[in-house]
């Protein structure tokens, strides 16, 4: 069984008054443990794609199963379920500025299960593991870009999803902390079995990863 | 903010000022006077017998503070080429408590009436007068004025002055003049008789003046009248509490003209951390919790506000009661002196209101929260 699995999604938008279709019946399966990478040029749906896979947005028509598993529908439990399966990486990390590094990788866990000392303390080891130690009490404007988006890795992870979503984890950043967040996801994925499904248009990423689709017109083809 | 706390301030203050009047008002109306008169039908006076009977109703109401009769009549006060028209109170003066209390008032000289000629004069009278304790002045009876062939020729006496008092209330301090009963009874030359009978009540009745006046009005049977202080001043009271509020709503106006700038600083911040919303969002925060965040940020933002504003009313009020330079007309308003009243109620009160209206500004912007689509933030 895969641990996420679609079928046929479509989805289109209403560009003033015009119809796009931007993903066209996409069948896309990830095996619990991968690494997949998602390329495509810029508009053609990656994101789209990814937002309907992460349960943020909905398919006009199709379906995404885990484990072969509907997801609840019900807005209060779809929440439940993000915050319990799913870790989120964007290009813009948007940490929460009020908080520190800490505070920030334990609030999906605080989200989840209210408790804040706990939160904060698997917050504090995770920050440790991933060689942040030196900046848990740090606020998001005194890191560096390649150490927030470490921050947001941790975030992605205090929950022990099933999957991590990256859309362009690294597009912000310079080669040098480029590599070190792929990096970092390649040693994540090696020693933790984490599944992660990545969107890049950067070759040299994709390259690195175990299965890479390419998304044009509206499907995804595999290399 | 600012806004906030200036509003805040000046909601308190007026509030404070008004309920101070108020107070201060009924402190001087409920106070100095009786609470139920009791007259004989018609303009007679009440004759010895009547008194038998009052006595005979009243020695056994516990209602009752405590009671007694009373002459009041008119006259004109006259001091060298001063003269003012005054109405002279002949009073018991051994009574331990008089329904109308004078005695706290009297400022200088003595509240006894030692001497049957002593008066008691309100401090504006004697200013108006120019005398003072020790002078004399002399009392003339209009009711006693009589056309003779030397020409007219009025009833007049001298009396002497023996104490002032300064009750606040504008139209006491000018008008009234105590002496004791026996000496009014002469001056009106109406022989054993007094005017009426003032009763004061526990302080827990006042309120139910009417109603024992009703009462007793039925229990001393055909003949007389018993009439209670609020058929005299209940309307202005009411008016006056009533004023209190519509001022209190006029002023929590200004609250809400302040909570404008909430309303906007609340839609900044949603503009300001739309990113962190998404990504809270994505990661199962409710709508309800969010709002709750922007709420508890804004409420601790104007708790502070709220504190300040009542700290710098109450600044303020109390400013008020100590400057010299602006006096109430005792004409006008009754009592000639700025009285602020702050009570935790108040307090709590103002703190009530102006924190809903901050809440519901919040709550107007923060609606927008639910509507915000994670995808369309995380697009940007
Ligand atoms: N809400 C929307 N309304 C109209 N068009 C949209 C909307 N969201 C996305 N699009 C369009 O869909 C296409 C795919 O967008 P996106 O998934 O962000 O592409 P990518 O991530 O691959 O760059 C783009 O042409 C974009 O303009
Ligand atoms: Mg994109």
């Amino acid at each position: 069984m895969y641990l996420l699995e679609t079928e046929k999604i479509v989805k289109t938008f209403n560009d003033t008054g015009e119809k796009l279709l931007i993903l066209n019946g996409i069948d896309f399966r990830v095996e619990r443990g991968e690494m997949v990478a998602i390329t495509g040029e810029s508009g053609s749906g990656k994101s789209t794609l990814l937002h309907i896979l992460g349960l943020l947005d909905k398919p006009d028509s199709g379906c995404v199963r885990f484990n072969g598993e509907l997801a609840p529908t019900e807005d209060k439990l779809l929440s439940k379920f993000r915050n319990q399966n799913i870790g989120f990486v964007f290009q813009f990390h948007y940490l929460l500025e009020d908080f520190n590094a800490r505070e920030n990788v334990a609030m999906p866990r605080l989200i989840g299960t209210g408790n804040r000392s706990e939160s904060l303390r698997i917050a504090q080891d995770l920050l440790s593991s991933l060689g942040m130690q030196h900046r848990l009490n740090h606020y998001p404007n005194q890191l560096s870009g390649g150490e927030q988006q470490r921050v947001a890795i941790a975030r992605a992870l205090i929950n022990k999803p099933d999957i991590v979503f990256a859309d362009e984890p690294t597009g912000n950043l310079d080669a040098k902390h480029s590599n070190e967040i792929i990096s970092l996801i390649e040693e994540l994925n090696r020693d933790m079995k984490q599944t992660f499904v990545i969107i890049t248009h950067d070759k040299s990423i994709s390259s690195r990863m175990q299965k890479s689709y390419t998304m044009q017109d509206g499907a995804l083809r595999l290399g | 903010m600012l806004g906030v706390v200036i509003a805040v301030a000046a909601l308190l203050v007026s509030f404070a000022l008004f309920e101070g009047y108020e107070n201060a008002l009924k402190e001087v109306i409920l106070g100095a006077n009786a609470h139920v008169y009791i007259f004989r039908s018609g303009s007679d006076d009440l004759s010895k017998e009547d008194m038998r009977r009052i006595r005979e109703v009243l020695d056994s109401q516990t209602e009752i503070s405590t009671y007694a009769p009373i002459i009041l009549t008119q006259a004109l006060a006259v001091n060298k080429e001063q003269h003012a028209g005054i109405l002279l109170r002949g009073i018991e003066p051994d009574g331990e408590e008089l329904p109308t209390a004078f005695r706290k008032y009297v400022q200088t000289g003595s509240a006894e009436l030692s001497n049957p000629l002593d008066t008691v004069i309100g401090v504006r009278l004697a200013d108006q007068l120019g005398v003072t304790v020790g002078d004399s002045i002399k009392l003339v009876s209009p009711m006693r004025t009589r056309i003779t062939p030397m020409g007219i020729r009025s009833r007049s006496r001298k009396f002497r002055i023996s104490g002032l008092y300064q009750s606040g209330m504008y139209e006491y301090d000018s008008r009234f003049v105590f002496t004791r009963l026996e000496t009014a009874s002469q001056f009106a030359s109406i022989g054993n008789q007094v005017s009426s009978v003032e009763i004061k009540l526990h302080s827990d009745e006042v309120e139910n003046a009417d109603a024992l006046a009703y009462e007793w009005e039925k229990e001393l049977g055909l003949g007389f009248q018993v009439v209670s202080w609020i058929f005299y001043n209940g309307n202005l009271f009411t008016i006056i509490v009533l004023e209190k509020w519509i001022l209190f709503i006029i002023m929590s106006l200004l609250v809400i003209i302040a909570s404008f700038n909430v309303v906007s600083a609340t839609a900044t911040s949603l503009m300001e951390h739309q990113g962190e919303i998404g990504i809270l969002k994505a990661y199962g925060m409710t709508n309800a919790n969010l709002k709750l965040i922007f709420l508890s940020r804004m409420i601790v933002l104007a708790t502070i506000a709220t504190a300040v504003g009542e700290a710098f009313g109450w600044i303020m009020g109390v400013f008020l009661t100590r400057q010299t330079l602006y006096q109430l007309k005792g004409d006008v308003y009754f009592v000639d002196e700025i009285n602020v009243h702050f009570s935790w109620q108040n307090c709590l009160l103002v703190f009530g209101v102006t924190m809903l209206i901050v809440a519901l500004s919040t709550l107007i912007p923060l609606r927008r929260i639910s509507q915000l689509k994670v995808v369309e933030i995380l697009r940007g």
